[in-house]
C-alpha cells in the first residue's frame, strides 16, 4: 500500500510541477499580450482565455483526450494531462497577469522611455519588480488551483494520488483511512506551494525597492 | 468530419442531461451560501473555540480537491451508516467546497461594513440577532452578491466531476454516446459550447448586477 501510495504521490507532483512550469510561461505570455497589445493579436488571446474559462477543466482534458486522437494527433495520457492543466489554468493565469502589468503607473513606462531604456531592460528593471508583488498571490492560488485540478487526470487512465487511492479501496475497503491519507498529503502539498510563494512575495518586495 | 446528423440525433439525450447539470449546480450553490453564511457569522462573532475549528476546516477545504471530497463523502458515509445516493452525495460535495469559498466572501463583506455601524447597534441596544439581521446582513449582501454569482459559475463548471461518482449527468451522456458510435468529437464538442454558452451568459449577467448594486450605493 505504502509503495502504491508513494508512485501516486510522484506522479501528482511529476503534474502538478510541470503543469505549473508551463502555465507560468502562458500566463506571462499571453497576459503581457492582453496588456500590451492590439488589434488581431489581442483578440486571438482574448478568445482563448474566455474560451478555457467558460468551460470546464474537466471537459477541456476529456476533449483532448478522446477528440484529439481523432485528429490523428497521439499523445500520451501523462502529456494529455499537462497540456489540458496548463492550458486551463494559463486562461486564469493571463487575467492575473494582465491586471499585474496594468498596475504599474504609465508615469514607469513614459520614465523608461525618457532615459532611453530598452523594451527588455525596461520589462525586467522597471515593469518586472513591481508587476511581480501584485500577481503573487493570485499565482499562488493558481498554484493550489493547479494541484486541486491535478486530481482529475486520474479520469484519463493516469496512476496519480486520487487514482492510487480508487485501487486500495477496491482492494481492502478501508475507504475512512485511504481517503483520509490521501486528503491529508494533498493538504500538505497545498500548505508547501502557499508558504514558497509566502517566501517569494517576501522577495519581491526586496526587488520593488533595490531592483532584481 | 464532424457528423451534424448524429449531433442532431445526440441532442435530446444532451440538454435532458443538461438540465440535471444545472439542477446540481443550483442546489450546490444552495447549500453552499447557506453554509457558507453560518461559518462566516460563527468565524466573525468570533463563538469561542468552534471559530478556530471552523477557519482550519475552511483552510482544509480549499486545499484538497474537490474529486476527493466527493469520493470520501460517497464512500466512506455509507461505513459510518450514513447512505446517500451519487447526487446527493455530489451535490453536498459541491455544497461544502463552494461553502468555504462564499464564507470567506462573505467575512470580506461583513468587515467591509465600517465599525460605526456595530457600535450604532450597540448604542440602540439591538441584541445580536437583530443587529445580524437588520444591519450587518443587509449590507453585506450587497457587497457580496456578485461574488457569489462568480461562485454559482464556478460550481456550474465543476459539476461534470458528478460523473466520476456515477451520477448520470451531461458530461456521462456524452461520454456513453460517445463509446457507443465511437463518435467523441460532435457529443463533446457540443456540450463544450453550451457550457461555454451558459457560463459566458451567466458572466455577463454577473457584471451587469455588480454594476447595478454599484450605482445604488451612491
Amino acid at each position: 500500500m505504502l509503495s502504491l501510495l508513494l508512485e501516486g504521490l510522484h506522479a501528482t507532483l511529476v503534474i502538478t510541477l510541470s503543469s505549473i512550469f508551463c502555465t507560468i510561461l502562458i500566463a506571462a505570455f499571453s497576459g503581457w499580450m492582453l496588456a500590451r497589445a492590439s488589434g488581431f493579436s489581442k483578440l486571438l488571446i482574448l478568445f482563448y482565455v474566455e474560451f478555457f474559462r467558460g468551460t470546464s477543466v474537466l471537459l477541456q482534458l476529456f476533449w483532448l483526450f478522446f477528440v484529439l486522437p481523432l485528429f490523428g494527433v497521439n499523445f500520451s495520457p501523462f502529456a494529455t494531462a499537462i497540456i489540458a492543466l496548463s492550458l486551463n489554468a494559463g486562461a486564469y493565469g493571463a487575467v492575473i497577469i494582465q491586471a499585474a502589468v496594468r498596475s504599474v503607473p504609465k508615469g514607469q513606462w513614459d520614465a523608461a522611455a525618457s532615459i532611453n531604456l530598452g523594451a527588455w531592460d525596461t520589462l525586467k528593471n522597471v515593469v518586472f519588480p513591481q508587476a511581480i508583488v501584485v500577481a503573487l498571490p493570485g499565482l499562488a492560488t493558481l498554484c493550489i488551483e493547479i494541484l486541486k485540478n491535478s486530481a482529475l487526470v486520474s479520469l484519463i487512465t493516469i496512476s496519480d494520488l486520487t487514482f492510487v487511492s480508487q485501487i486500495i479501496r477496491s482492494e481492502n475497503y478501508q475507504s475512512t483511512e485511504i481517503f483520509s491519507i490521501v486528503l491529508i498529503l494533498y493538504f500538505i502539498l497545498s500548505q508547501i506551494i502557499s508558504f514558497s510563494f509566502g517566501a517569494l512575495e517576501k522577495r519581491g518586495f526586496k526587488w520593488r525597492s533595490s531592483g532584481v | 468530419m464532424f457528423d451534424w446528423d448524429f449531433l442532431i440525433a445526440c441532442f435530446p439525450e444532451l440538454t435532458d442531461a443538461f438540465l440535471i447539470t444545472i439542477s446540481a449546480a443550483i442546489l450546490g450553490f444552495l447549500f453552499a451560501s447557506i453554509i457558507g453564511l453560518i461559518v462566516a457569522v460563527i468565524v466573525e462573532i468570533k463563538v469561542p473555540i468552534l471559530y478556530r475549528a471552523l477557519l482550519w476546516g475552511n483552510e482544509f477545504v480549499r486545499g484538497t480537491p474537490l474529486l476527493v471530497q466527493m469520493f470520501f463523502l460517497f464512500y466512506v458515509l455509507p461505513d459510518w451508516g450514513i447512505k446517500l445516493g451519487p447526487m446527493q452525495a455530489g451535490i453536498l460535495a459541491l455544497g461544502i467546497h463552494y461553502a468555504s469559498y462564499c464564507s470567506e466572501a462573505y467575512r470580506s463583506g461583513i468587515r467591509a461594513i465600517p465599525k460605526s455601524q456595530w457600535d450604532a447597534t450597540k448604542a440602540l441596544n439591538l441584541g445580536l440577532p437583530t443587529t445580524l439581521r437588520a444591519v450587518i446582513l443587509p449590507q453585506m449582501f450587497r457587497v457580496v452578491t456578485p461574488m457569489l454569482g462568480n461562485y454559482l459559475i464556478a460550481i456550474f463548471k465543476d459539476t461534470p466531476l458528478l460523473s466520476a461518482i456515477t451520477v448520470v449527468e451531461v458530461l456521462q451522456v456524452a461520454k456513453i454516446l460517445g463509446a457507443n458510435n465511437f463518435k467523441y468529437l460532435e457529443p463533446l464538442t457540443a456540450i463544450g459550447f453550451l457550457f461555454l454558452l451558459v457560463s459566458l451568459v451567466a458572466a455577463y449577467l454577473v457584471r451587469k448586477l455588480e454594476r447595478k448594486l454599484e450605482l445604488s450605493y451612491a
